[in-house]
C-alpha cells in the first residue's frame, strides 16, 4: 500500500486530536514526539510561558531556534492541548523588536536622565548603575532602594532576587507584579487557613457535580481549564455550571444559572448565600463542631489611597484593617441577618430566585461543588473579604478538601504561585509563608542564608503601588523593574507612575525582553533571556512546581534576569552595603564581595558543572562555574521541607511533569488538609487545618461595604478591565505574535447598544474614555464575545497604545495592598 | 519558494445539539475535514491551509459559531507541498 507523506501526517494530526479529545484511540495514536525521526527536530518539555493554569508542552528546536511547540500528551494538566496563546508559544521570543544590548540614555557620551537611549556594554551599564546604587545607600540608606519583580520570574529568580534585596542591600522593598493579580487571595488563604495556596487540585472537575464562577470568565482567560470543566458537564447532564459576572461572556454559553450582578455586590450575595445555609439549616455541624471556629473582622477600613486622601481620613479602621476577633455562631447568624433577599437584590440586581437556585448548589449536601474565582475576587478593595466569604461558604457546608468539593483560587501568572507566593518576593514575606515581621522567621532565614543575625529587617517594604507612590515622592532613589511591566499595568498611571520613573532624582533600570512601555520610560534598558532561553521553574494554581532546560541561547548579549541580579552583586563589596556595626560583630564577612556572601556560600556553588545535563546548555553556570539553578533550588528548598511545602529534589522535577507540593517521601499531594491523601495530617484526624495553632480553619464575619467610586452624575458609567482570549496581560509577547496581533489588534470599549445609541455613537465609533484622573481615546465595540449590561464598559488593557490604566482609580484594597482594577466611574464621548 | 502546507488539528467542544449542524457547516469550506465527532458534544476537526494566518481566521469564525463551547489546538505540521507529496511506505507510517 502506498501513501504519501501527507496522508502519514494528516493521520498523525487526527489521532493525536482524537487521543488529546479522549474519544476512540486508534494504533496510530501516539505523543507527537515520535516525529522526530521525520523532522530532525529535538524535544524537550516546558510548562507554557503564560498563564497560571500551567499547562505542558513539548519544544521542538533545531539550529538554536525553537521551531514547534504542541500540548503534551502526557501532561495531566492539558493532556496534549492548547490554547491559541499556547499554540502560537513558538514565536513569541522572534519579535522584530526583541533587545538584544544594553541601552543607557545618554547625552554627550554620558548618563543623562534626558538622553537618548544609546548602546553600551555590560561593563559600562553596571557601572553606572552601581555607581547610583552605592549613592543612594551612602545618602539615604536601604530604604532608597527598591525592586519590583514578577509572578513570571523563574523560581531561582524570584528565590535570588529575595536574597539579593533583603538580605544583600537589606532593603524589603521588594514586591512582585502579582500583587496586582494575587496579594488578595493570598492574605484570604493567610486570614482562614493561615498558609497559602488551594488545598484541592485540577482533579476536582472531573469530581464535582457543580461549579460556580464568581467574576471568572474562565472561557478566555483559563481556556485548558475550561475544557476540562466542558467535557464535565457535557458527559454528565447532572452537573450545573453557575456563572456570575457583572456583564455576560464566552463562559456563558455553558451557564445553567447565568447572573449579572452590580459591581461589588458580590460580598451581599456571598453573605446571602452563607445566610441561606444557616437559615435553612443546611450547615454541616459535624464538620463546623470539629474544624473551625468564628471571627469577626474590623469593618470601614479604607481603600488603600494615600492617607491623606478624604476617604481613608473618613475609615474608622484604615490603620487596623486587617484586625478581628473572636466571636460564636450565634454571633455570626445575627450579623448574617441584614443579608435578606430584598437587600441583597437591591444591592445587586439579582432576583431572589436566582439566589436561590445558586445558594442552592452549594446547601444541598448531595451535591459536590467547585468554586472558581481570579481577578474578580483579588482586584477589589474588599478582595480579602471575598476570599474569605467565600471560604465561609465552604466550611460551613463542610465542602472542602475532598475530591469534587474545592473552593478553587485561579492565578493569573505562570509562577505566581511558584515565585512570588511560595518563594515569598512580597515586601513582608520570606519563603514558605515566612514574614519579616516575625523574629523567628528572619533568624530562620538568615540562619539558611549563611548571613548574620539582624542583617533582614524586620520592617515591611513597600508594596506594588506605595512603590510608585514613592518613586513619586522621591523616596525610592534606585528602581529595578524585571520581568513585567508596570507602567502599562499599575493604575491610575498618569498621577501616580509616571512621574516617579522620570523623577530626576531616581535612576530606573527595566530588564525586557522587549521594549515595552515601562522600558521606555526606564534610563537603562536590560536585555533579558526568556522562556526557553535559560534553566527554569514554575509553580501553576495546583502547587504543581514544573522545571524545564534551557532549550536555546538568547540573542545578542541579552542574559537571564538570574544571571544579571548574580553579576551586579559582583559590584559591591559588603563593607559598601552592610552598616559597620553589622561588620563588626561579624568580621569573618570583611573583605568579601556581595556575590560571594550570597552565592559562594558553600550552598549555591555546592554543585559542580558535571551535574548539568549534557544535552543542553546552561549560560548562567557555564559562566559562573557552578550548577547554579541547582545550588539556589536546594537552599530554597531548606525552606520548605518539614513545614508542609516540601519540595522534592532538583532532579526529580527534570524526569516528572511536574509534583504538586508538599512532597514527601517523593509523594505528591494533591489535596491538603485531608489524612487521605495529606501526610501532615495528625494523626487520628479525618480532616485537619494545621496552617492554624488549633487546627481549625475560620469563618469571618465580614460586610458588604461600597466601593470606593461609583458613577456619578458626571461620571454616570462604570469602568471594568481585563483580557482577552489571544492577549496575555499587557501584550509584550502576544503582540509580537502576527497571527494573534491581526486577531485582536487593539483594544476596544465593550458598551451596551442602547448606551452607545444614547451617546450618539455606532459600533466602530471613535470614542474618549474620561475620568478624574486621565482620559483615553478607544473605539465602540457593542457586538461580540463581552455583552455588556447597561451603565457597565469592559476595556481590555493589553493594548500600549490603548492605556486604560490612565483612567483607573488607584484603589486598593487596605489589607492585601491589591489595587481594583475592576471598579471606577468614567465617562464616554463621541470623538 | 514552493508553496506550503500547515497541517493542524483541534478539538472543538459543542452543544450536543449543533454538533451535527457544525459539522456540516465546517465540511462546507475547502481544506477542512471533520474525521470525527461524538454526539455528546466533541468534534475533531483537521486543517490543510496555506498559512497559519488562515488557521486562526478559521477558529474565529468557529469560535463565533452557535452552540460552541471551546476550540483547543493540538497538532500543527508545516511543510513544502512538493515534500508532502512524496511517497512513503506504509511501514513508515506503522513505526513512526
Amino acid at each position: 500500500m502506498t501513501l504519501t507523506r501527507r496522508d502519514f501526517i494528516k493521520s498523525s494530526a487526527v489521532a493525536t486530536a482524537t487521543t488529546a479529545a479522549g474519544m476512540t484511540t486508534t494504533a496510530q495514536a501516539q505523543n507527537i514526539v515520535t516525529d522526530a525521526q521525520h523532522t530532525q527536530l529535538k524535544w524537550a518539555k516546558a510548562p507554557c510561558r503564560f498563564c497560571g493554569v500551567g499547562c505542558g508542552v513539548n519544544v521542538a528546536v533545531r539550529d538554536n531556534r525553537v521551531v514547534a511547540t504542541h500540548g503534551d500528551m502526557q501532561s495531566p494538566v492539558n493532556r496534549g492541548i492548547n490554547c491559541i496563546k499556547g499554540y502560537f508559544l513558538s514565536k513569541i521570543m522572534y519579535g522584530e523588536d526583541r533587545l538584544t544590548q544594553p541601552l543607557l540614555r545618554k547625552r554627550n557620551g554620558e548618563y543623562h536622565k534626558e538622553g537618548e537611549f544609546t548602546p553600551v556594554s555590560w561593563d559600562e551599564a553596571f557601572d553606572v548603575m552601581a555607581e547610583k546604587y552605592k549613592a543612594a545607600l551612602r545618602d539615604k540608606g536601604p530604604s532608597a532602594i527598591g525592586m519590583f519583580g514578577s509572578g513570571q520570574w523563574t523560581i531561582w529568580e524570584g528565590y535570588t532576587a529575595n536574597k539579593l534585596m533583603k538580605a544583600g542591600f537589606r532593603s524589603n522593598n521588594l514586591d512582585p507584579n502579582a500583587r496586582h493579580c494575587m496579594a488578595s487571595a493570598v492574605f484570604g488563604f493567610m486570614r482562614t487557613f493561615g498558609i497559602d495556596e488551594p488545598m484541592g487540585c485540577y482533579e476536582d472537575i472531573e469530581a464535582a457535580d457543580a461549579f460556580v464562577l464568581w467574576g471568572a470568565n474562565m472561557a478566555e482567560m483559563h481556556p485548558i481549564l475550561w475544557t476540562r470543566i466542558t467535557d464535565r458537564r457535557l458527559s454528565n447532564p447532572h452537573v450545573r455550571v453557575s456563572v456570575l459576572s457583572t456583564f455576560e461572556h464566552r463562559s456563558f454559553e455553558l451557564a445553567d444559572q447565568p447572573i449579572i450582578f452590580t459591581p461589588q455586590a458580590d460580598l451581599a450575595i456571598l453573605n446571602y448565600v452563607a445566610r441561606y445555609i444557616i437559615e435553612n439549616d443546611r450547615v454541616n455541624w459535624d464538620f463546623v463542631n470539629d474544624h473551625v471556629r468564628f471571627m469577626e473582622g474590623n469593618v470601614d477600613i479604607g481603600y488603600g489611597l494615600r492617607p491623606e486622601h478624604r476617604l481613608e481620613l473618613a475609615a474608622a479602621n484604615a490603620r487596623d484593617s486587617a484586625g478581628a476577633r473572636d466571636i460564636d455562631f450565634e454571633r455570626y447568624r445575627e450579623f448574617l441577618q441584614q443579608y435578606d433577599a430584598e437587600t441583597v437584590t437591591r444591592l445587586s440586581g439579582v432576583p431572589k430566585q436566582q439566589l436561590d437556585r445558586l445558594a442552592e448548589l452549594y446547601a444541598d449536601p448531595d451535591i459536590k461543588v467547585m468554586s472558581f474565582w481570579t481577578m474578580g475576587f483579588n482586584q477589589h478593595t474588599r478582595g480579602v473579604w471575598a476570599n474569605n466569604m467565600i471560604y465561609n461558604i465552604h466550611l460551613l457546608t463542610g465542602k472542602i478538601a475532598t475530591p469534587g468539593n474545592s473552593p478553587f483560587s485561579l492565578t493569573g501568572q505562570p509562577s505566581a504561585c511558584g515565585t512570588a507566593r511560595e518563594v515569598g518576593t512580597f515586601s513582608h514575606r520570606l519563603p514558605a509563608d515566612m514574614v519579616v515581621t516575625n523574629d523567628y522567621h528572619r533568624r530562620f532565614a538568615e540562619e539558611i542564608w549563611k548571613v548574620p543575625e539582624g542583617t533582614i529587617q524586620a520592617q515591611p517594604g513597600a508594596h506594588a503601588v506605595l512603590q510608585n507612590r514613592m518613586l513619586k515622592d522621591g523616596e525610592i532613589n534606585v528602581y529595578w523593574v524585571q520581568c513585567n511591566n508596570n507602567v502599562q499595568a499599575a493604575a491610575n498611571l498618569v498621577e501616580e507612575t509616571y512621574p516617579g520613573y522620570r523623577n530626576p532624582d531616581n535612576f530606573i533600570v527595566v530588564s525586557d525582553a522587549y521594549p515595552t512601555v515601562t522600558a521606555e520610560l526606564a534610563d537603562l534598558i536590560l536585555p533579558a533571556a526568556m522562556w526557553v532561553e535559560k534553566e527554569g521553574a514554575y509553580g501553576n494554581a495546583e502547587r504543581r512546581t514544573q522545571f524545564w532546560q534551557q532549550m536555546v541561547t538568547a540573542p545578542g548579549e541579552a542574559h537571564s534576569d538570574l544571571w544579571q541580579m548574580m553579576e551586579f552583586s559582583k559590584r559591591f563589596d559588603i563593607e559598601e552595603v552592610w552598616p559597620e556595626e553589622l561588620l563588626d560583630a561579624n568580621p569573618e564577612y570583611r573583605g568579601k564581595t556581595l556575590y560571594e556572601v550570597l552565592f559562594r556560600n558553600g550552598q549555591v556553588d555546592a554543585f559542580g558543572l558535571d551535574e548539568l545535563n549534557p544535552e543542553f546548555d546552561n549560560d548562567e553556570s557555564r559562566y559562573f562555574g557552578f550548577y547554579v539553578q541547582k545550588g539556589l533550588f536546594e537552599e530554597y528548598a531548606r525552606f520548605t521541607r518539614g513545614k508542609a511545602h516540601d519540595l522534592a529534589p532538583f532532579e526529580v522535577y527534570h524526569r516528572e511533569r511536574g509534583l504538586r507540593w508538599p512532597v514527601v517521601d517523593g509523594q505528591e499531594t494533591p489535596w491538603r488538609y485531608n489524612a487521605q491523601y495529606d501526610p501532615y495530617v495528625e494523626e487520628g484526624r479525618d480532616i485537619h487545618f494545621y496552617g492554624q495553632v488549633d487546627g481549625r480553619a475560620i469563618v469571618y464575619a465580614v460586610p458588604y461595604e461600597p466601593p470606593a467610586e461609583a458613577p456619578n452624575e458626571e461620571y454616570p458609567l462604570w469602568l471594568v478591565t481585563g483580557r482577552v482570549l489571544e492577549h496575555w496581560h499587557s501584550g509584550s509577547m502576544t503582540r509580537r505574535v502576527p497571527e494573534l496581533h491581526r486577531a485582536f489588534p487593539q483594544a476596544v470599549v465593550y458598551m451596551h447598544p442602547q448606551d452607545a445609541q444614547q451617546l450618539g455613537v455606532r459600533r466602530g465609533s471613535e470614542v474618549r474614555i474620561t475620568s478624574p484622573r486621565g482620559v483615553m481615546h478607544s473605539r465602540v465595540e457593542t457586538r461580540g464575545r463581552n455583552r455588556m449590561p447597561r451603565g457597565v464598559v469592559y476595556v481590555p488593557w493589553f493594548d500600549a497604545s490603548q492605556l486604560i490604566n490612565k483612567v483607573t482609580l488607584d484603589a486598593t484594597d487596605p489589607i492585601s495592598k491589591q489595587t481594583d482594577f475592576k471598579k471606577c466611574a468614567c465617562r464616554i464621548e463621541a470623538v | 519558494m514552493d508553496d506550503k502546507v500547515h497541517i493542524s488539528s483541534l478539538v472543538v467542544q459543542a452543544k450536543p445539539q449543533h454538533v451535527d449542524s457544525l459539522k456540516a457547516e465546517c465540511t462546507a469550506l475547502e481544506g477542512v475535514e471533520v474525521p470525527a465527532v461524538d454526539l455528546l458534544g466533541k468534534l475533531v476537526v483537521l486543517l490543510e491551509m496555506p498559512s497559519q494566518r488562515h488557521i486562526v481566521e478559521f477558529i474565529d469564525w468557529l469560535q463565533e459559531r452557535e452552540g460552541v463551547l471551546s476550540v483547543s489546538m493540538v497538532y500543527h505540521h508545516m511543510e513544502s507541498t512538493q515534500e508532502l507529496d512524496r511517497e512513503v511506505e506504509a511501514h513508515d507510517a506503522d513505526t513512526a
